[in-house]
């Protein structure tokens, strides 16, 4: 027979085995978050050239002073929020309008919703290879819109189109996600709830506004927070479609820190872009958690 | 009682299996030569070809391999491991223009020379790289940092077929009043780019050659390599003139053509405008081509594979892919010298972290030997770095593109061998762009990019 040995409460064990239980989990966190943040905030903070084969000097502030009145970062900066804002507000709108639409009982719904998670699954560089074609002033839909008898946009050789074109690849395959997110909240959705509002005689459009809506808002902050951190990090899309191009019109803030990190050499500047971006992120997460009241609703559910 | 003996067994087995595999895996472990190549057919395959060669010899002490890495991020690759000094590969192929850039952190192979007096092949013949090639490809800084590997000059390919016909170059000669002809091996007048414009407007509105669009040339200009090195082979028939000699001085190999003597931007509106007229017969030929500024050299050579433009100006290096038989212009291609050949090119040089310099010096060596250049462009088209092959009589019977290499080296135009390099030619593709997209006039374009070259060359403290 065995026996246990019972430890007794207020311990030394006891009061050393949540830390002792927390150290590994706390190592990972050390080893893969914290330290190279320490690192990249350390680069930014020192002029590290590779190709003059320099040492990192500490420079304080100096590429963030740099930074202010480089043209290139603002223009690179600019066109990361234009670009993502339009394109998570597309895929919010294509992907909560797919969502109502085959939330309810459709012939052949489960095969189309199948279909419309496909783009997700699909590597970026993939899409990005596929738009470029796609968009080619000799491509299929150039082709389609001639045969239309449409005269051919000149998707990526126009500053304004190019931008358009990274757009729509983002969008289509992103919507989905959205979709996924929102289809999962419509279901979640009590039907007591619909049940009652049609007793009351509630409008199509009353039942969304005061009951659809409000019950999946939490879900679309999620899909919200997670599409505006990744597109604001977009990254191979763009490198694929038009390289930035033209004109750098479609240069956004992940493609200016390869380019001056691994292109220029320049690492210590590309940490300050790096850590800039960082901090906008997270600022931009902050809002819209704030606004949302996100973290209450959570704690309310 | 049951457990521990569980136990101990298992610990057995693991220790047998440690004892089994411990001293295979030490004899097994050899030495190994890594070497990244530029993933193409004339320059990956070549080096594998001769990874087997030299494996034959050298096998049983040290094993090549070879690693083919797209143009891309070969650079980034290299920089990467020069920076870290993970020494991931002992050999790279390199750009001539990134070495400026990666300079530093190669191997003077003079060095290599004189530690292992043994390793030079008495038949190597330095002698039989032309001149321009050694200057640009092998030397930097007055060391030779590598071997020539790969000949890449721009030049311009044609339908053969189209500028044969009788009918066309009737309609040409009433419209132009000189005859339509494309130099040819053996000619002493080469093309002019006058005719080259000509030519490209005939083929886009004078004749109706094809069903549907049809361009008269396919030009890139995409941001990067691309705008860079066509720019400066427009550039440098100015540059390289009587007039553009006595205004910027004599070109230092260095700098290449798009700096003074004294390292000003050349092409400066400020100094001359040799710079804008340079760009305006850029401008000027890109009427006649399918959108250049969405057009790398990739993509700009299929409009041409597919027959919707009748030349196309790209490396000689394209040869085989443009022509090959699934090509829809297989059997109508030929080659001529552009008016103003541009150099680009690629050598083989060593990581100086390597612990393998006698073999890696063997393996470059193996990969630009005189008997070796020919069997590699024979096998895989690679487009060679010697004399000997590029004037091979026999050679040039059989391969219609090879002519075009040994005069296209006459006098052609060179990109910078700076460090800060990848900078300017992002500043230039960020603005020059702007000059195809109509955001800016030629003039302005031109001007602010000269200015953001002279303020990074300045704050390089390269000037």
């Amino acid at each position: 027979m065995s026996t246990y040995r019972v430890v007794p409460a207020g311990s030394v064990f006891d009061r050393f085995a949540k830390h002792i239980f927390i150290l590994p989990g706390l190592g990972v966190l050390v080893a893969l978050v914290i330290y190279p943040t320490y690192y990249l905030i350390r680069l930014a903070l020192s002029n590290f050239d590779l190709t003059f084969m320099t040492k990192p000097v500490f420079i304080g502030l100096g590429n963030f002073i740099q930074i202010l009145s480089d043209t290139y970062f603002w223009g690179a900066l600019g066109n990361t929020l234009v670009m993502a804002s339009i394109a998570v507000a597309l895929e919010f709108v294509f992907g909560l309008g797919m969502a109502l639409l085959l939330n309810e009982d459709l012939r052949g719904g489960r095969i189309i919703k199948s279909l419309l998670i496909v783009p997700m699954m699909i590597p970026p560089v993939v899409v990005g290879l596929n738009f470029k074609l796609i968009f080619d002033q000799f491509g299929p839909l150039n082709d389609l819109l001639q045969r239309l008898g449409v005269s051919c946009v000149d998707w990526l050789g126009n500053p304004l189109m190019a931008k358009v074109s990274v757009i729509l690849a983002d969008v289509w395959q992103w919507s989905s996600f959205m979709f996924i997110i929102f289809l999962a909240g419509l279901q979640a959705i009590p039907q007591y709830l619909y049940d009652s509002a049609k007793v009351d005689g509630a409008s199509g459009w009353r039942t969304f506004r005061f009951i659809t809506w409000p019950m999946l808002v939490p879900s679309a902050t999620v899909a919200l927070t997670f599409r505006v951190m990744d597109a604001l990090k977009i990254f191979d899309v763009v490198y694929m479609v038009t390289s930035g191009g033209p004109s750098f019109s479609t240069e956004v803030l992940s493609l200016y820190i390869y380019r001056t990190g691994f292109r220029f050499g320049t690492l210590g500047y590309a940490s300050a872009v790096a850590v800039i971006m960082l901090i906008l992120l997270t600022a931009i997460i902050e809002v819209i958690i704030k606004e949302t009241r996100l973290g209450k609703r959570l704690e309310w559910e | 009682m049951k457990n521990v003996k569980k136990w101990t067994w298992i610990i057995r087995l693991v220790i047998l299996l440690l004892a089994l595999t411990l001293p295979s895996s030490t004899i097994l472990a050899k030495e190994v030569l890594r070497i990244a190549i530029m993933s193409s057919h004339g320059m990956s395959d070549s080096a594998e070809a001769i990874a087997k060669k030299f494996n034959k010899l050298y096998g049983d002490k040290i094993e090549a391999q070879v690693t083919a890495i797209g143009f891309d991020i070969l650079l980034d690759k290299m920089l990467t491991d020069f920076t870290t000094g993970s020494g991931s590969f002992d050999v790279y192929s390199v750009g001539y223009h990134w070495i400026g850039t990666v300079g530093n952190y190669l191997y003077d192979l003079e060095e290599i020379r004189k530690k292992y007096p043994g390793v030079e092949d008495p038949n190597y013949d330095f002698k039989d790289f032309p001149p321009i090639l050694w200057d640009t490809y092998a030397t930097w800084k007055g060391k030779n940092i590598g071997l020539p590997f790969v000949d890449g000059t721009l030049v311009l390919f044609y339908r053969v077929d189209l500028f044969n016909k009788p009918e066309y170059k009737a309609k040409f000669k009433q419209k132009y009043g000189y005859e339509l002809h494309m130099p040819q091996d053996g000619d002493t007048k080469f093309l002019t780019f006058k005719q080259l414009r000509d030519y490209a407007e005939f083929f886009t509105k004078g004749i109706k050659w094809r069903d549907g669009e049809q361009y008269g040339i396919s030009l890139p200009a995409a941001s990067g390599d691309p705008l860079l090195s066509m720019y400066a082979m427009f550039f440098g028939a100015y540059r390289r003139s009587p007039e553009g000699l006595k205004i910027f001085g004599q070109v230092d190999p260095d700098y290449g053509d798009y700096f003074t003597s004294d390292h000003r931007v050349a092409f400066d509106p400020a100094i001359s405008d040799l710079g804008i007229k340079a760009l305006q017969d850029y401008l000027a030929l890109s009427k006649f081509s399918p959108n250049p500024v969405t057009r790398d050299w990739i993509t700009s050579s299929e409009p041409f594979r597919s027959g919707l433009a009748a030349m196309f100006i790209g490396w000689g290096g394209y040869w085989p892919s443009i022509t090959d038989p699934t090509s829809p212009v297989h059997g109508k291609v030929g080659v001529s010298v552009l008016p103003a050949p541009h150099l680009g090119g690629w050598c083989v040089a060593i990581n100086k972290k390597t612990k393998h310099p006698k073999e890696a010096y063997i393996f470059i060596q193996m990969l630009t030997s005189k008997e070796d250049t020919k069997y590699l462009y024979e096998a895989f088209t690679e487009t060679p770095t010697r004399l000997s092959t590029m004037t091979d009589a026999r050679l040039k019977a059989k391969y219609p593109d090879l002519w075009v290499m040994a005069p296209s080296l006459k006098n052609p135009s060179v990109r910078p061998k700076i460090p800060v390099l990848p900078k300017l030619e992002y500043a230039m593709g960020r603005t020059l762009g702007k000059a195809w997209t109509g955001e800016m006039t030629p003039e302005v374009a031109l001007k602010a990019v000269a200015e953001e070259w002279n303020r990074i060359v300045k704050q390089a403290g390269l000037r």
